[in-house]
């Protein structure tokens, strides 16, 4: 079903692959400075890209009436958005990590920092969908706009920590960075899947 | 199956539902009936459990609900097959979808996506739906609207079968229908 919907997986891989593009033709193609930024700029490509598809992790159910048979069928909310929010991830965020290793060498990022890179993608990724999701749940009949204001402000912490882990890459302080990603990662999990139920609970009262 | 004490539910302020008070027996096909705005949807809803922030009491012995509401829980881009095989509330049988396709004339469209198909051919596929679910249960919004006589027929002939089987049916229709044991007015 989601890949009948091409501009929910297309859309962010098409917006991640222009904005990096762009970001050396700014910047002209010095490699030190190139690889200084590379990997800021691919997290926040990554995060600019991924506010694209949380419109569509539940509003269409929504709309379409899904979200009625779901609540009415007694079945376990909490599953559902899961795997929604998994395959969400799975379709638009996995292909970004996988790019982003490729461009990651258009940006001159050393092969140890590219692979810290893909590591904290991993799990970094799954925060921003769940956020995502979280925002696409408040606003269910609303814009998009409300729900990317909502959601950029909670990701920066996973922002942060991401750059962080790559820019220390040569240091020990590397793995400090990847246990509190990770740490946030575990954490979040129930927390804003719960928060999206109750967020979609509150379009039913 | 189904017992309803002081139900009272208000929409923005607004009081929508005001002290009902009614049971529904196991094998009863009920007619709600009700002006526009009346709030027939709203206690459907509230039956199936989609709304809980009503006062008063709903006791149900149902184990299952089928609900079919204004909006009929199908994906436009997928094709019928698709929709219907995606549907979580009957187990696959090939040969009773095969018997459901030509009952409800949808054998030649199969393949066609949900948004090639009019209004009546869309209400024929979650009709399907409803032919192939064996629940205790079924709560249904307007479930004749947009359909042609022969639809209609159709859908009757389903309900009662339910109802043969042990089911309660609850429907709303602003149609006098003749299949329904009692009309429950608001």
């Amino acid at each position: 079903m989601y890949l009948s919907r091409s501009s929910s997986f297309l859309g962010p891989i098409v917006f991640f692959l222009i904005t990096i593009t762009l970001y050396p033709l700014a910047f002209g193609s010095d490699e030190e400075q190139l690889a200084e930024l590379a990997s800021g700029i691919i997290w926040i490509s990554i995060l600019l890209a991924n506010l694209l598809s949380h419109q569509f992790i539940f509003n269409e159910d929504y709309k379409d009436g899904s979200l009625d048979l779901v609540l009415a069928s007694g079945k376990s909310l909490f599953v559902w958005a899961s795997i929604k929010i998994f395959v969400n991830w799975y379709f638009s965020s996995l292909p970004l990590i996988f790019l982003s290793l490729v461009t990651s060498f258009m940006l001159y990022l050393p092969l140890d920092a590219a692979l810290i890179l893909a590591l904290t993608l991993f799990l970094g990724t799954p925060i921003l969908s769940m956020f995502g999701a979280l925002a696409g749940a408040l606003t269910l009949e609303r814009g998009n706009i409300v729900g990317s204001s909502i959601v950029i402000p909670m990701c920066l912490p996973a922002l942060i920590l991401g750059i962080l882990a790559i820019q220390s890459y040569k240091n020990e302080e590397v793995f400090f960075y990847i246990f509190l990603l990770a740490a946030f990662l575990f954490f979040s999990i129930p927390i804003l899947i719960a928060s999206c139920l109750g967020a979609i609970r509150l379009h039913f009262e | 199956m189904i017992k309803v004490e002081n139900l009272s539910y208000s929409f923005n302020d607004f009081p929508l539902l005001e002290n009902l008070n009614f049971e529904v027996y196991t094998s009863e096909i009920i007619h709600l009936k009700g002006k526009n705005g009346s709030g027939k949807s709203t206690l459907l809803k509230i039956l199936s459990g989609i709304l809980n922030n009503f006062q008063g009491k709903v006791l149900s012995t149902a184990k299952n609900v089928f609900f079919l509401g204004h909006n009929l829980g199908l994906k436009e881009s997928l094709s019928v097959k698709n929709n219907l095989l995606l549907d979580y509330r009957f187990n696959d049988n090939a040969q009773l979808l095969d018997e459901a396709y030509k009952l409800f004339e949808l054998d030649s469209l199969i393949d066609t996506k949900l948004f090639n198909l009019s209004q009546g051919q869309r209400k024929k596929v979650s009709l399907v739906q409803l032919f192939l679910s064996e629940y205790d249960l079924f709560l249904l919004d307007e479930p004749f609207a947009n359909l042609d006589k022969k639809g209609i027929e159709l859908i009757e002939s389903t309900i009662i079968s339910h109802q043969n089987r042990g089911a309660s049916i609850i429907f709303t229709s602003h149609e006098t229908q003749n299949i329904s044991s009692r009309e429950l007015v608001l």
